[in-house]
């Protein structure tokens, strides 16, 4: 297996070491090792954009292998957005071909003196001068990096102009449409001077049993592309969320004020999108499903417009919660976001917030400079401008909705609070008023933001008789979305098969994450045995993402948050307006009783600290234990 | 006879029949000595899979000084290892770019022994194992069929 490399910004020192197999066995890799990693160097309490704050990025234990859908990796760090945990996963292709370079981790610390990136092809690693790529924006950095080193099939990790200018919510993209988005990361990278990784490599990943692979690939490559959902997936992507969201009155519609948009009409669908505006689909490495659109404009004012997705995150969020159904609007906000590098949920959920704030008179136009009505097409457009430079009003939600509110509101800032919803300081990223499990993994994700990627019981939304949820997840689970009983089992149950998944690089979308016939543990072991020769039972396989989990939760204890920031957005207390589940809202008390029940399944205490006997469970009560 | 028929458009990228090329034909994890070969035009999000398509004439055995590259009765283009020399004089003469030098040897496809597994790993059958014969007649039934729609209307 590959080693980690430590390299030093400031000192331009690179130093390389294996990862121990006690550390292999506890993580495997990916988010995994890079927590285990974030906790035992990050200092408490630490200023994000110091450069003592580490920049991991990891690969996760099957990424670059035939388990089928292994693309991704994980960047980690502590986020200068939430101020709190940073993790971030991408597709694509350069967690694979960071593996073939001959590393499976890099520990970046330190700040260079000038911009620079790294060029890390067949083990050797290279600092090299960035300072000419200062007029790119994202995508025209990817492709400088790989014409100035002669190379197409070069993969490249890089910020553009909003990770360059320390814009918080900054992300880094891999290809035109892969994004490690959220936390970020890529304003950590702007803070180290850090402006792109390349990578390229030949070097063989080591596998314990081909003939074994062989038949696994086959196995689940059937699982996967036999599933009922397997076609309306590979047709629609993540935009198949849109229809439900828009059938069930789960539409985070003007920032989550309503559960459903009024306007936006019928060209507000997925299948409209792919009619009309879709060129080709793309997907990750070694993916059947290939989720991904690629879009063009070809008639009209907006003519020539083009670019990768837009996801679900887009049509969502740029969407609904923008109050616009208007697809032109929905891509040419997309790719302004990726063309300079600004997470795409981030910076749609502050559009919404300082539009909710211009309806209800809080913010005028003397502050705001334009008027911001609900779905204006230019008034979007020109505030992710301005986000992406620094500039005007916009400019002022660059650091974050924190400070933005202060300027706002000053000492009444707090006041005013909940007409962003966050949760952690990260605006949240699904509604989830409606199904209980899901809102109780939200509301602990560790990452914040609510995060769907963390925890989201999907099963819950399906209507499956309890008995065949005892056979999926191991206990029965009332197939009311409403109810809270019993509901923190099956959001833990989701927590590890996540946690599992980014330690190993293997994507949601093939996983009981998005359906229950997809892979789950049972398969994901058979894929870790025959990569790796480790014999792991799933039930080891699900402590293994127990651990990260109480890992994660020892990093946000040691940060300071505990209970008090295991919430909801305040408006998920008021109800649904529409829907057949009109009504459903989260009541606190049911909330906090089912919150008692999330960290007693935990092995934690009432305040949500992992118990000393939960921690030696894990073998946790050593850290940090600095074995690397 | 059969080959590999490759239709561009619906290639999506993912680079699985490169990686189970190699794990088939090298058992190794190593995309890099795979017989097909996945070409991108990354600012579009665009690809295409490019590999031998067993040449009538081919240019790759006429450059092989020794004689090592030739023809099967069925029409596949073979590599003899036993004459093979290593130079990879054949490598540039190939028009699609798929003789591959890998460090140790050169390698071409040679369809798996007649049941590409690149073809079986292929979500959206951007590769196809067929005749080209029957990949033009179908191709005429269409044309036909448009042209008895517009006589129609």
């Amino acid at each position: 297996m590959n080693p980690i490399a430590f390299i030093d910004l400031s000192k331009q020192e690179i130093v390389v070491k294996p990862i121990p197999e006690r550390i292999r066995h506890l993580f495997l890799g990916g988010r995994g090792i890079n927590m285990y990693l974030l906790y035992n160097h990050l200092r408490e309490g630490l200023d994000p954009l110091s450069p003592e704050n580490p920049l991991l990025f990891g690969a996760g234990l099957l990424t670059g292998t035939h388990g089928i859908a292994t693309a991704r990796f994980n960047i980690s760090a502590k986020s200068p957005e939430s101020g709190n945990l940073g993790d971030s996963n991408s597709g694509g292709f350069f967690g694979p071909e960071l593996r073939f370079a001959g590393y499976d981790h890099l520990f970046i610390k330190g700040r260079s003196p000038s911009p620079v990136y790294l060029w890390i092809s067949d083990g050797k690693i290279e600092f090299r001068e960035a300072s000419h790529l200062q007029s790119y924006n994202l995508p025209q950095t990817l492709d400088a990096i790989r014409t100035e080193l002669g190379d197409q099939d070069i993969q490249v990790a890089a910020i553009g102009p909003a990770g360059r200018r320390l814009v918080v919510f900054a992300n880094v993209m891999c290809t035109i449409g892969d994004a490690a988005g959220r936390t970020g990361m890529g304003t950590v990278m702007g803070a180290k001077n850090l402006w792109a990784i390349a990578v390229r490599g030949r070097r063989p990943i080591e596998i314990a049993s081909p003939e074994k692979l062989i038949k696994v690939v086959e196995k689940h490559y059937h699982q996967i592309t036999q599933t009922k959902g397997y076609k309306a997936t590979a047709l629609y992507g993540t935009l198949m969320r849109l229809a439900i969201s828009r059938t069930q009155g789960q539409e985070p519609a003007l920032n989550f004020q309503y559960n459903m948009l009024e306007s936006g009409g019928e060209e507000f669908d997925p299948d409209v999108f792919v009619r009309k505006y879709e060129y080709g689909k793309m997907a990750c490495f070694n993916c059947p499903v290939h989720t991904k659109h690629l879009h063009r404009v070809s008639s009209g004012d907006h003519k020539g417009l083009t670019g990768a997705g837009p996801e679900y995150g887009g049509a969502g969020y740029f969407g609904s919660s923008c109050g616009t159904g208007d697809w032109v609007t929905i891509m040419e906000c997309w790719d302004l976001c990726n063309q300079y590098g600004l997470d795409i949920l981030t910076t749609a959920g502050y559009i919404a917030w300082v539009m909710e704030l211009y309806q209800r008179e809080l913010i005028d136009e003397s502050v705001t400079g334009m008027p911001l009505h609900w779905g204006d097409h230019e008034a979007m457009t020109t505030l992710i401008h301005q986000m992406g430079r620094r500039e005007g009003f916009g400019g002022l939600l660059s650091d974050g909705w924190q400070k933005a509110n202060m300027r706002f509101f000053g000492e009444k800032a707090k006041e005013y609070e909940h007409y962003i919803p966050t949760i952690k300081g990260m605006t949240v990223d699904q509604d989830t008023r409606g199904t209980k499990a899901m809102a109780i993994g939200a509301a602990t994700a560790t990452r914040g933001g609510g995060c769907h990627l963390r925890s989201r019981f999907t099963m819950e939304e399906m209507d499956l008789p309890p008995e065949a949820t005892k056979k999926i997840i191991g206990r029965p689970v009332t197939s009311d979305p409403d109810s809270y009983e019993g509901k923190a089992y099956p959001a833990i149950w989701m927590e590890k098969l996540c946690a599992v998944g980014d330690a190993l690089g293997v994507c949601r979308f093939v996983t009981k994450w998005l359906s229950p016939g997809l892979l789950g543990f049972n398969e994901l072991a058979e894929a870790v045995s025959a990569v790796t020769g480790y014999d792991l039972t799933p039930e080891q396989l699900m402590e293994v993402g127990e651990r990260i989990y109480n890992l994660e939760r020892l990093f946000l204890i040691r940060e300071g948050l505990g209970r008090k920031d295991d919430r909801v957005p305040e408006r998920f207390h008021e109800p649904w307006q529409y829907g057949y589940q009109r009504g459903s809202c989260i009541e606190r008390e049911k909330f906090e009783t089912l919150l008692d029940e999330y960290y007693r399944e935990h092995g934690w205490d009432e305040e949500g600290i992992p118990t000393r006997e939960t921690l030696e469970r894990l073998g946790l009560s050593e850290e940090p234990s600095h074995l690397i | 006879m059969k080959r590999i028929i490759v239709h561009t458009e619906r290639c999506t990228g993912c680079r699985l029949c490169e990686s189970i090329c190699a794990l088939y034909n090298e058992r190794m994890n190593d995309p890099s000595r795979s017989r097909i070969k996945i070409s991108k035009k990354h600012s579009l999000g665009l690809s295409a899979p490019l590999v031998c398509l067993q040449c009538k004439n081919p240019p790759c055995g006429k450059a092989c000084p020794v004689n090592a590259i030739k023809k099967d009765p069925n029409g596949l283009v073979k590599i003899d290892y036993d004459e093979c020399i290593g130079c990879e004089a054949c490598v540039s003469p190939c028009p699609f770019g798929v003789m591959m030098a890998l460090p140790d040897k050169v390698v071409k496809c040679e369809l798996c022994g007649g049941d590409p597994q690149c073809v079986k790993y292929c979500a959206t059958e951007a590769i196809e194992y067929g005749n080209s014969e029957r990949v033009i007649q179908q191709k005429r039934i269409q044309k036909m069929n448009q042209m008895l729609e517009k006589l129609e209307s």
